[in-house]
């Protein structure tokens, strides 16, 4: 298979180590997950052949339920208007395989490319395909001083109450305390932070409610970039920050 | 248990091989049998999933034809056909009935992480080990299957199963827990040499 080559240059990359937890995997497995929440978990699965494993156990599991599921007569006509197009099928090319793009032609550079598939069609869409594309040719927006977003609208029924963005903290920045009124799910994606919970890196997931209460803190090597979902907005729970709270975007 | 437990995980076999038919053949013959084995099961699943029995028949149409042209893409040593035909359908019923798109991952992509040891991660998606999965799944306790299907069949996310059946979400999360658990670990399961 094709993932296998470039097995050993990756072999001193590590793992995450923050998963989604089964139920989460489940959803993505089955398809109940929304866009925006399955987004996130596959940027995850791009770096974690554990949870990948798991994906492939659900899968089968759901083939087994389909082996299993009742039938429903299917009418004569579905049946002949397959079988006719069968002919017309057969010279057509198979559908285009997202192209390979080295990496190597903008490595170091914090271009889209380096962040995974799926992800970086969802970011070509907004900023433009072009293999060069720079992260900074994204919309972003002052979050706060040292804290930028860029707000990404992935789905066709996207719901106003859900909201999906990119989020830019400049390396050790301590964002201010915060609060979820509702659910946040968010990968790392480059860089790290930690908060009062563990520190996370490249690729771990981490799946907050309102039950708690967190101020993160960027690593100093790096700024660190996260996907984050939130379905209801954050509420800074610092002194400071309950003043401005009327003021923020979510 | 069901007593056609044997020839089910046949079946599963030869399903296999009439997929491979029709990659390398294009074999017409198979692939009618690939549709009455599939068609009626895919429109089960796609009325459970809200579909009318319009919408699920035009569905049912996508999903055999993406059958037809990928048949090359189908790997027997990576999933079952069952498993291959299910990860088709759901991701045409996102597209067909929700409207959204599938974010998936690509093998391809460099930036992948790949499998450590890709030997064991790909093992065979044997008969016997189907036959393993059906046993076990035939043995959860019924309230485990039940959440199980529900998360299969209904688009709803564990969550929402919850609520709707209006039980606190860690008794949902800890079934499906269970259940899972029990299924992944007669997975993983070493079959004999």
């Amino acid at each position: 298979m094709i993932g296998v080559v470039g097995h050993s240059a990756h072999s001193s990359v590590q793992r995450p180590a923050h998963h989604p937890d089964q139920g989460l995997l489940l959803d993505y497995a089955t398809g109940a997950m929304a866009e925006p929440s399955a987004l996130v978990i596959a940027s995850h699965l791009a770096w974690c052949p554990d949870c990948r494993e798991v994906i492939r156990c659900l899968e089968r599991v759901g083939g087994e339920f389909l082996d299993q599921a009742e039938q429903q007569p299917v009418s004569m006509a579905c049946f002949s208007r397959v079988m006719a197009r069968l002919n017309e099928e057969l010279y057509l090319q198979p559908p285009p395989v997202l192209e390979l793009r080295s990496l190597h032609s903008d490595s170091g550079t914090n271009g889209i490319a380096e962040l995974p598939q799926p992800l970086r069609s969802y970011l070509y869409a907004i900023a433009g395909d072009d293999l060069g594309t720079p992260l900074t040719a994204l919309p972003w927006k002052r979050y706060l001083g040292g804290i930028d977003e860029v707000n990404l609208i992935v789905s066709k029924r996207h719901s106003a109450a859900v909201r999906v963005k990119l989020t830019r903290i400049r390396a050790g920045l301590a964002a201010p305390r915060h609060t979820h009124t509702g659910t946040e799910l968010t990968v790392v994606l480059a860089g790290g932070f930690r908060d009062e919970l563990g520190s996370y890196r490249r690729g771990d997931v981490l799946y907050h409610d309102g039950s708690v209460d967190h101020q993160p803190v960027a690593d100093a090597e790096q700024d660190c970039l996260c996907l984050s979902v939130l379905d209801a907005p954050l509420r800074l729970t610092g002194p400071i920050g309950r003043l401005i709270n009327p003021f923020l975007r979510f | 248990m069901k007593e056609n437990d044997a020839t089910g995980a046949e079946a599963g076999t030869s399903l296999d091989n009439l997929v491979l038919a029709v990659a390398r053949q294009r074999d017409r013959v198979a692939f009618a049998a690939l549709f009455g084995y599939y068609a009626p099961r895919l429109k089960y699943y796609l009325i459970r999933q809200g579909a009318d029995a319009g919408t699920a028949e035009e569905l049912v149409q996508e999903v055999m034809l993406t059958v037809w042209r990928r048949a090359d893409s189908f790997d027997p040593k990576q999933a079952g056909a069952s498993t291959w035909v299910f990860t088709i359908v759901r991701n045409k019923r996102i597209d067909g009935l929700r409207n959204e798109r599938r974010p998936e991952i690509d093998f391809a992509d460099p930036s992948l992480i790949p499998d450590a040891d890709p030997s064991a991660h790909h093992q065979v998606e044997s008969a016997e080990e189907a036959k393993r999965l059906r046993e076990a799944i035939a043995t959860l306790p019924p309230e485990q299957v039940e959440m199980l299907r529900m998360a299969y069949f209904e688009d709803k996310p564990h969550g929402e199963i919850a609520a709707e059946r209006n039980m606190p979400l860690g008794t949902v999360k800890s079934r499906l827990r269970l259940a899972l658990d029990r299924l992944r670990r007669v997975l993983r399961e070493e079959t004999e040499p």
